[in-house]
């Protein structure tokens, strides 16, 4: 007997050579390529004189076997791309609205969706009010758009957690998985009639303690009913199969976790599960096993799975880029749609539901919005000349990026104009993790060649990925400025710290939206009070550091060497001529000292930074401010003691430093829209910019009502106007409640911001001169680090390693000088 | 043009063969013209826009700029570096190249055991993707590799850096050596085989010794074959960067820093400018060193082969 | 008298023996040298993964940031694995599709191009031995030139060549360029100027047509260096890395060289069988074509035609 897994394994193992085309025609090709190589040699022992012969007609049927193959190839480019400019011409998806015939009664309670069950689509509503919950089940039946609803009470302090339909016939009944929490959750099933009568009904205690006593911890999340009439519960490490009556009929054991459970077109259950990626497969009661469906894709969107009569799979990617149509017959795999292209931000989509070739449903939730309620719409397929069609501007971007999105999806709603597609050069679906490096290096590559020939983009989100400088020495980039100042933004529109960090040469190249601040606090006692300091400074006070005390949480060689270098590196290369010090005693002497801490980190992380700062254990921190509050926080944990905002070391300034919060943009020069474009960077400006508490806005006029805001202290009030007073008797402050726990129970309740934290704002942000490049000097930081590490494990002296970063790194500075 | 011809008739011949070599030119015109056609396209032109990005400031916006590039770029420190390695590179590697194979191609000459099978053992190394050599060559070159533990075996206590210090050349010299030696060698023992019998015979009787008969008759027949070979070993000289550039990344060491790291660098950085200056700068020394080839063969060639 | 012949012709024999042996051995060190690094690749292909990294781990472990990271121990050389394992070809060939389909990209890449080029390259080379005008001779030089070019120059020029005729990531990005590649141009030309001009005269005189002399007698005398060109051009483009990373960005199509060049610590254990699967098509080509190789290469030399 084999264990479940080996089955799993074999099973698995058979189905990739048996069912995955591709594999099987490569090995079919092998064949008649041993065969033909078989032949010929058995030709050439019988007619030995005919060498020639037989090589010429071999090689004649090689290629004649090579372009028949290619032909038929899935992967053959030429067919490709010319099947790609067909779908483009002939097809679209567009957005519809979709008629649930409901008012927006958000106000009284929430709506869920529980899937598609065979072409009916089952939500539930629930509205709590005195009498409890109350319970109203929507069935759409996709064909005809029409909607029932049936009204369902819940007993006592029950929720419906899941629902599920039964799917034979018309609506003959529901499932739902019910649930209330006494000091743990208990589950039960309950089966009504089409008309919300319960049938029958059982609890799953049973159920729950025996997973528990398997995994000692489970829960289900996921109900389904299969054309088989089996009731099919998702729990986290397993699949449950029942009857109608509660009977078991059997379990199948998930390898990780479970994603989610649904039903094939043709009424399967299928789940999806984490195992080396995202794997789907089909639930097989009577073998107690999973049928793994393999599609070559292993980073989809496990809610966004549908699975067809005939096998296909339509998917959407986990970046939430597009949606693709996986063709069961054809073993191909083609993009259906990118979500912008739908003015839909790809990270709201919560699920997508299959109808017909023509139409599917999409399920947003609007996380920005921050409202409770899901919104349903079509997708559906028209031929593209029932669409008019705008100029379309492209956006570069390394990898995809939701804020972008955003922006861009705004942008195309209200320009009638033009719209904007997104290309995006880092492929999470295809990426191979084990080699993200090289795999990076070709994306910029790619990149920076299209961009070079013309064909690129208008508008390059620049940032990760994409080196600046290189853009700007090429002449790839546009100067915003006189753009900006034709739509009205001149210098003084801009907080004019972080206009001028990110000038340069009097050109403006790349403007973020927002911006954050980061710097370092630390105690005077060992910093003294002046902000601002060198390497050699920062050096020295690491190294004497009192007994016990630890600098950073969780400090090691490689970090130390990392967060001192990162923006400090720059003292030990002199910009004048181009050359650089990495062999000076300084340098040394920083080696060293990083040597002189543990490779992996060996404490605790049991007490939080605030609590050590207050016990004496950690001396500084580093702190990362993106909203008023933020500043704080951080005042909060060094409460009592003396502190200095210190900064980075060998930054120059008061060592803080400036970063594009989310992403900032440029325009390409070799744009034909570069008005265009520049209307969208102006729109990125002025968009809602601190959504999420992310940052802070470029333009002054817009910091400045942000701080007002939050400076302004608003009570909750009865109606003549008087403020409600808590427990204390101090008046109770509008949305004021909000605090953070860490790990070790310290915690701290915000307090409305006052002008005081304006003010420390300001002064870190007057003294910040830098800006934060990611990529500029990553490679110099790689060199550093490589040769470091044959020091640190003692391999070579101090000298050795220092000599050969300054042979590397001023090489390196030589060949761009 | 001061030929007068004497009879009439002799004027027929020569007017004829005219016409057929041009008939010939024509034809064979239109046999060379498919690969010419391509050769134009996918190499001749991207050297034509080569060289029109070495004259301008950069490739989006195309500023003329007259010799600049060239200017600065002599001017370069790291492309003099470069310079400097691929020099002393090729001047080992090269005739390092052409002696040890023709040693390898003399000593196969002689009817020694398991000749043929020998010659297939050389030419091996021809059939390795380039991935799994340097595979192997970082598992015996590097700091830890099995050649620095073999030293230590045999008493050296002082681990070598093979790759970052002056002995990057020896490592890429072996490297390049053990992936051409055998074809140059064979190239060498055709050439030995191709040699006339006779001539060998006529230096025996006349009691020359091995040697001179080796240098003074083999060599001198070979003279266009050691030609070709340095030309090949010069041609794969170039081709040994892939190795390099896999063994030791973006940014190696000055010692081991090639032409190639250069251009390829200035190719990442999108600097079309400087890498088209440093490829013809390059395509003018190797024109000047064929040329130079060229006349050599011209000058030997003549009493050899007649 | 006839003793001392005969003492000689001992003495000589004898400094025959020392001399062959000699060579032998020399000929013996030079071989293992040469063959280490193939057999290293084949017995190790054998290895479990585990193995594998136990062995070579320590060089080939990375840091996140991808800097090599130093680790106080050493490699361990081994030609014999402890136990031989069929892991990493099991993986290989049966789990994962993508190297079969990858080798398949490298197939469907490169024997095109072998094929055509020679082609191209046979009538080119033809061309330029019928006649040998001054312009042909500048034309045969810039061919050189051309030939010698290092990739990083050419191309960007390709990319923006390829870019125009919209032959971007499509396999003719990589098979055009592949096909009018000069380099067989100059080998077959050097080998056909050695065909005596007679020859095709008298099939001239016969009444045969340009075209029948090629195919007919030009071509068969000179099957093995056109055999011996294929073989070389096989091995070059079956190694390629660059062109197909930068023409070809669907990295379906791309052939199982690059994935090659780029296996790193992970995969450290399926290298070797990679490798040597890889290496197969070479070996046949070479085991099936060394005769012409050496033959072929025989008659050329020389640099100029």
């Amino acid at each position: 007997m084999l264990p479940d897994a080996e089955v799993g394994n074999l099973h698995k193992f058979l189905n990739s050579i048996l069912n995955e085309s591709v594999v099987y025609s490569i090995w079919y090709r092998m064949l008649q390529l041993g065969y033909n190589l078989a032949v010929q040699s058995l030709y050439q022992e019988v007619f030995m004189k005919k060498k020639t012969l037989t090589v010429i007609l071999s090689t004649l049927l090689m290629v004649l076997m090579l372009f028949t193959g290619c032909s038929s190839q899935s992967a053959d480019s030429s067919n490709d791309t010319q099947k790609e400019e067909e779908n483009a011409l002939t097809w679209v998806y567009v957005l519809e609205d979709m008629d649930w015939g409901l008012e927006d009664d958000s106000e009284n309670g929430y709506y869920s969706t529980h899937g598609c069950f065979v072409h009916q689509l089952l939500r539930s509503h629930t509205v709590y009010d005195e009498d409890g919950t109350n319970i109203g089940l929507l069935v759409m039946d996709l064909d005809t758009g029409s909607v029932k609803t049936i009204d369902y009470k819940p007993a006592g302090d029950f929720y419906v957690n899941n629902a599920a339909i039964i799917p034979e016939g018309d609506s003959a009944g529901f499932v739902l998985l019910e649930a209330y929490y006494d000091e743990e959750t208990h589950y039960s099933l309950k089966v009504l009639d089409g008309n919300g009568e319960t049938k029958s009904e059982f609890s799953l205690d049973d159920l729950m303690s025996r997973l528990e006593e398997q995994n000692d911890y489970a829960y289900i999340s996921e109900v389904i009913v299969g054309m088989d009439g089996y009731i099919y519960l998702g729990c986290d490490s397993a699949v449950v199969v029942m009857d109608m009556e509660g009977n078991q009929i059997a379990q199948i054991a998930v390898p990780n976790w479970l994603n989610s459970l649904a039903l094939s077109e043709d009424g399967r259950v299928f789940a999806t599960y984490y195992e080396d990626g995202y794997q789907l497969a089909f639930v097989n009661p009577d073998t107690e096993a999973f049928e793994p469906i393999d599609f070559g894709v292993t980073n989809f969107d496990s809610n966004t799975v549908n699975v067809l009569a005939d096998g296909s799979v339509i998917y959407g990617d986990s970046s939430g880029m597009n949606m693709y149509r996986y063709d069961a017959s054809t073993g191909e795999t083609e993009i259906l749609f990118d979500w912008v292209s739908l003015d839909i931000v790809g990270y709201n989509v919560d699920a997508v539901y299959y109808i017909d070739e023509d139409t599917m449903v999409v399920e947003t939730y609007d996380y920005s919005a921050n409202s409770y309620n899901e919104s349903m719409s079509l997708v559906t397929r028209k031929e593209s000349s029932e669409v008019s069609e705008k100029t379309t501007l492209t956006l570069a971007l390394f990898s995809n990026d939701s804020y972008t999105q955003e922006y861009v999806v705004a942008f195309n709603k209200a320009n009638d104009q033009y719209r904007i597609e997104i290309k995006t050069y880092l492929d999470y679906t295809t990426i191979d993790y084990n080699d993200y490096e090289t795999y990076y290096d070709d994306a910029v590559t790619r990149m920076q060649n299209d961009l070079v020939s013309g064909d690129g983009a208008d508008i390059i989100m620049t940032g990760y990925g994409v080196n600046t400088n290189t853009l700007i020495s090429s002449g790839l980039l546009e100067d915003l400025v006189p753009y900006l100042n034709e739509r009205g933004y001149t210098r003084d529109q801009f907080v004019t710290q972080v206009y001028d960090a990110y000038l340069r040469d009097g050109s403006l190249y790349e403007l973020p939206g927002q911006f954050t601040i980061r710097t370092v606090y630390a105690l005077t006692e060992l910093v003294g009070s002046e902000p601002g300091w060198t390497l050699e400074e920062a050096a020295e006070v690491i190294a004497n550091l009192p007994e016990g005390m630890e600098w950073f949480m969780g400090w090691t060689r490689s970090s130390m060497l990392n967060e001192l270098l990162t923006y400090g590196y720059s003292s030990f290369i002199h910009e004048e001529d181009n050359t650089c010090s990495f062999d000076s005693e300084e340098f040394k002497a920083l080696l060293k000292l990083a040597a002189s801490f543990p490779e992996e980190f060996d404490g605790s992380w049991e007490e939080s930074e605030p609590t050590r700062i207050q016990n004496g254990t950690l001396a500084a921190e580093e702190l990362y401010i993106y909203d008023l509050e933020s500043l704080q926080l951080y005042r909060a944990h060094f409460e009592g003691k003396e502190y200095t905002k210190i900064g980075f070391p060998g930054v120059g300034g008061n060592g803080a430093v400036i970063n594009a919060a989310g992403s900032a943009y440029a325009i390409c020069s070799k744009s034909e829209y570069k008005d265009a474009a520049a209307d969208f960077i102006v729109s990125t400006l002025t968009e809602e910019t601190t959504w999420g508490g992310y940052g802070f806005s470029v333009l002054q006029e817009e910091l400045d009502a942000y701080f007002e805001e939050e400076t302004t202290v608003e009570y909750e009030v009865d109606e003549n106007g008087d403020p409600y007073l808590d427990e204390d008797g101090n008046p109770i402050v509008i949305g004021g409640s909000s605090g953070i726990g860490y790990q070790d129970g310290w915690e701290y309740w915000y307090v409305p911001c006052t002008e005081e934290d304006v003010e420390e704002f300001y002064e870190l942000l007057n003294g910040a001169v830098a800006v934060e490049n990611s990529d500029g000097n990553s490679e110099i930081l790689a060199i550093i680090e490589e040769e470091a590490g044959s020091f640190f494990s003692g391999q070579k002296s101090v000298d050795d390693a220092a000599a050969i970063i300054q042979n590397r790194v001023s090489l390196y500075l030589s060949e761009n000088s | 043009m001061g030929f007068i011809p004497k009879k009439n008739t002799s004027v027929k011949p020569k007017a004829k063969a005219g016409r057929q070599r041009r008939k010939i030119k024509h034809l064979s015109a239109a046999f060379l013209a498919p690969s010419l056609l391509g050769v134009l396209t996918f190499f001749f032109v991207p050297f034509l826009v080569v060289i029109a990005y070495s004259v301008v400031d950069n490739p989006v916006s195309m500023n003329f700029v007259g010799l600049d590039n060239f200017v600065k770029l002599v001017n370069n420190t790291a492309f003099k570096q470069a310079v400097r390695n691929t020099l002393r590179f090729s001047a080992i590697a090269v005739p390092l190249a052409v002696v040890l194979s023709l040693l390898l191609a003399l000593v196969l000459q002689w009817k020694i055991p398991l000749r043929s099978q020998f010659r297939t053992f050389f030419l091996s190394p021809m059939m390795v993707p380039v991935a799994s050599v340097v595979l192997v060559w970082q598992v015996l070159f590097d700091y830890n590799g099995a050649v620095n533990q073999w030293f230590s075996f045999i008493g050296v206590e002082n681990k070598i850096d093979w790759l970052k210090s002056s002995y990057g050349t020896i490592v890429i010299v072996i490297l390049f050596l053990w992936k051409n030696l055998g074809y140059n060698m064979i190239l060498f023992m055709a050439a030995l085989s191709n040699i006339p019998q006779e001539l060998v015979e006529v230096a025996v009787l006349e009691k020359a010794s091995q040697f001179q008969i080796f240098w003074h008759v083999k060599l001198r027949y070979m003279t266009s074959t050691v030609l070709f070979v340095t030309i090949m070993s010069l041609i794969n000289s170039f081709k040994v960067f892939r190795e390099v550039y896999l063994l030791t990344g973006d940014n190696p060491t000055d010692w081991i820093y090639m032409l190639q790291h250069y251009m390829n660098n200035m190719f990442r950085k999108l600097n079309y400018q400087n890498l088209s200056a440093a490829a013809i700068l390059m395509s003018l020394f190797m024109i000047v060193v064929i040329g130079i080839l060229f006349l050599i063969e011209n000058y030997f060639g003549k009493d050899v082969e007649g | 008298m006839n003793q001392k012949k005969t003492k000689k012709r001992t003495l000589k024999k004898s400094l025959h023996i020392v001399q062959m042996t000699f060579a032998f051995i020399i000929a013996a060190c030079f071989a293992i040298l040469f063959l280490t690094p193939i057999v290293l690749t084949i017995t190790n292909s054998f290895m479990s993964s585990t193995e594998i990294s136990a062995n070579y781990g320590v060089i080939f472990s990375t840091t996140e940031s991808g800097g090599k990271v130093f680790i106080s121990e050493q490699v361990n050389l081994k030609f014999i694995p402890d136990m031989v394992s069929f892991e990493q070809y099991a993986t290989v060939l049966l789990k994962s599709p993508d190297y079969l389909l990858k080798f398949w990209n490298s197939v469907i890449l490169v024997v095109p191009i072998v094929v055509f080029q020679i082609v191209v390259a046979a009538l080119a080379a033809y061309g330029f031995y019928r006649y040998d005008g001054r312009l042909r001779q500048i034309i045969f030089f810039s061919y050189i030139i051309l030939m010698l070019m290092p990739y990083q120059v050419t191309l960007v020029p390709n990319y923006l060549v390829s870019d125009w005729l919209n032959i971007l990531d499509t396999r003719w990005a990589i098979w055009l360029p592949g096909i009018f590649s000069p380099f067989s141009v100059y080998l077959l030309t050097k080998y056909m100027k050695r065909i005596p001009v007679g020859i095709i005269e008298a099939a001239k005189i016969d009444g045969a047509g340009e075209f029948q002399i090629f195919v007919q007698i030009a071509l068969p005398l000179c099957k093995s260096a056109v055999c011996s060109v294929a073989i070389l051009v096989f091995i070059d483009y079956w190694n390629m890395v660059e062109q197909p990373i930068i023409l070809l960005s669907d990295s379906t199509l791309q052939p199982l060289s690059v994935y090659l060049s780029k296996i790193n610590s992970e995969e450290l254990g399926l290298a070797f069988a990679v490798a040597t699967i890889y290496m197969i098509p070479c070996l046949f080509v070479f085991l099936y074509g060394e005769d012409y190789l050496v033959e072929g290469i025989t008659y050329q030399g020389g640099i100029k035609g």
